[in-house]
């Protein structure tokens, strides 16, 4: 049986909508809720430590490194370099290890190799350091050749400039050649140390606002470098406790791994090569982790709710709210941008290759390296990162860690 | 405090003014609350959803530019809050009848009709509430989208204009439009129930 329309008009439907579709209402107390949760936010803020405004390039008090510091880490490193080349590497150092890496020291990192067994010729397992993955890193493929005997050290001079890795290249700072570094005076403002400094020769970030409860420092290392070869695809398992990289030559191509449960010295390893590769898959395995992008490219966050814009003018964040603003005053332009796993921090280049991250949310950067970066990996928790740069036109991989 | 314009509370609470705060959140507590109990469909998730919205909005006044219209920014962050939270953990949907209690204001017709009625009123009215809703999602998003915002976040047709980004004219088309249409899916639903 038909029912009867409850409306007989337009106006009546309307007025049936109203009575049927009101607004829900909050309880009685929710304004009193809100305005105690902000009460307590407010606290909260008062608490935490002083956040660093983004400023511009002439202001330098903003930027995280504090001029005193590198060239002071300098004067030891190069010191130290100078012992070991004077009375040798300590006992039980023959095979190749993995230095900290210092800025303005340009120590080549040996890595050492195996000559392929015989006609084997294992499958490369890849699978294992898709970036950013959970990966289980038991099943890697453990083939490993007799070890040869690893090739000589190179190592350089180190040169005497040394450089403040912060500074963008048109204020980078150098010290003529001639100079010994030692006998640089600083001025009195550099004798001050920033107020959050630790003094411990790391740098310092200070809590993130939004997405991040992380205060810390952030540890740059070289990883390894394999003389005369270019390394593709960098990878970190989901653990961070190994990351991968890949080198090839004419013949073949060499998957390496690196054991990153030894901070200050992670163990590179050749895990396997392979000669008969077809270019499809060839090109595959040797791709870039993180894809290039171009100046007009909008790249989403994983969550979907930021978009980032690497462009000449710098680097645009646009929120699903409607807001757009540019968080870098200077140029940028490059092709990498990268987002954290959890959408907290991006990384990205200049048209230098100069590597940054940021919280684009608060509006903060901070330089990673000045070298020249190719490709980056954010590790799945979010706290570090792999990153391909070229230094004297050798390629290199190095870790950084936001500790 | 009252007589003063959205944007000029807003300004003062940029500046810590949190009476300026605590008024914007009494006027617009009720649509943002609506709001999350749409996404939400549950009465006291929805509380949480709104209180965690409005916090938010509090957090980011710094970035809100005084030149453009409160609402639709403080709407915007509120939706975009609501979603986020939702994306991020589980949540039980619990049907519309859990918020019933809650629908209308004191003293309202609906209310006086929901509290007086006979049993068999009530149902026939929880029957024609439920093919209202179902008719609702039944429509196209662009005319569903526009019936919420009028009718159970009671915004005007500039506000709801301000959220969608789009002439006050062509809010009023949606709205003729998803009434007719709402007409036709309701009646659709009463002879098949």
């Amino acid at each position: 049986m038909a029912k009867q329309k409850p409306w007989q008009s337009d106006e009546e439907f309307e007025m049936l909508l109203r009575q049927s579709l009101t607004a829900i209402q909050p309880p009685a107390d929710f304004s009193s809720r809100v305005m105690a949760a902000v009460a307590q936010e407010k606290q909260q803020k008062a608490a935490a430590p002083q956040v660093v405004p983004f400023s511009k390039t002439g202001n330098r008090q903003a930027r995280r490194f504090g001029p005193s510091f590198w060239p002071g880490l300098g004067t030891i490193a190069a010191s130290l370099v100078l012992f070991w080349a004077a009375f040798g590497l300590p006992a039980g150092s023959d095979e190749p290890q993995a230095r900290p890496f210092v800025p303005g020291l340009q120590t080549a990192e040996i890595v050492r190799q195996h000559e392929p067994v015989g006609p084997q010729r294992p499958e490369l397992n890849s699978e294992e350091f898709n970036p950013g993955q959970q990966q289980s890193d038991q099943n890697a493929v453990a083939n490993q050749p007799e070890p040869a005997k690893p090739a000589e050290p190179v190592q350089t001079e180190p040169p005497v400039q040394t450089r403040t890795l912060n500074e963008t290249p048109k204020t980078q700072q150098t010290t003529p050649t001639n100079v010994d570094p030692v006998a640089v005076e600083p001025t009195q403002a550099e004798l001050e140390p920033p107020a959050d400094e630790t003094g411990n020769g790391e740098l310092i970030l200070p809590q993130a606002a939004y997405g991040t409860d992380a205060q810390g420092t952030l540890s740059v290392r070289l990883l390894a470098e394999v003389p005369s070869s270019q390394i593709y695809s960098p990878a970190i398992n989901g653990r961070g406790t190994a990351a991968s990289f890949y080198t090839a030559d004419a013949d073949n191509v060499y998957s390496w791994r690196a054991n990153l449960t030894e901070a200050n010295s992670p163990e590179v390893t050749l895990v396997t090569s392979r000669s008969d590769m077809e270019p499809a898959e060839l090109s595959a395995l040797l791709s870039p982790t993180t894809a290039k992008c171009q100046p007009t490219e909008l790249v989403a966050s994983p969550d979907g709710t930021i978009m980032a814009q690497n462009s000449h003018d710098g680097i645009w964040i646009s929120l699903s709210e409607g807001e757009v603003y540019n968080i870098s005053d200077e140029e940028m332009g490059g092709n990498l941008l990268a987002w954290s796993p959890d959408a907290s921090k991006l990384l990205f280049t200049n048209a230098d290759g100069q590597l940054f991250m940021s919280y684009p949310l608060e509006k903060r950067i901070y330089q990673i390296t000045d070298l020249s970066v190719k490709d980056v990996c954010w590790s799945a928790d979010n706290q570090t990162i792999i990153f391909l740069a070229t230094n004297q036109g050798q390629d290199a991989l190095y870790i950084a860690e936001l500790i | 405090m009252k007589n003063l314009l959205d944007e000029d509370l807003a300004r003062a609470a940029q500046q810590g003014d949190d009476d300026a705060f605590a008024e914007l959140v009494h006027r617009y507590e009720r649509q943002i609350f609506s709001m999350a109990y749409r996404l939400a469909g549950d009465y006291d998730e929805a509380a949480d959803l709104a209180q965690e919205a409005f916090l938010r909005i509090y957090r980011m006044l710094d970035r809100y530019d005084p030149q453009k219209k409160f609402f639709s920014w403080m709407y915007r962050v509120a939706q975009n809050s609501c979603l986020n939270t939702l994306n991020k953990r589980p949540h039980n949907v619990i049907p519309v009848e859990n918020a019933e209690e809650y629908l209308a204001p004191e003293g309202s017709d609906a209310a006086q009709t929901a509290s007086t009625a006979e049993p068999e009123q009530n149902y026939l009215n929880r029957e024609l509430r439920q093919n209202i809703d179902e008719a609702i999602a039944q429509l196209p998003d662009n005319y569903r989208e526009v019936v919420y915002l009028r009718y159970i976040e009671d915004l005007s047709y500039q506000q709801i204009a301000e959220i969608c980004g789009l002439p006050v004219s062509t809010i009023e088309t949606r709205l003729f439009r998803g009434r007719k249409q709402l007409q036709k899916n309701l009646l659709r639903l009463m002879q098949a129930n």
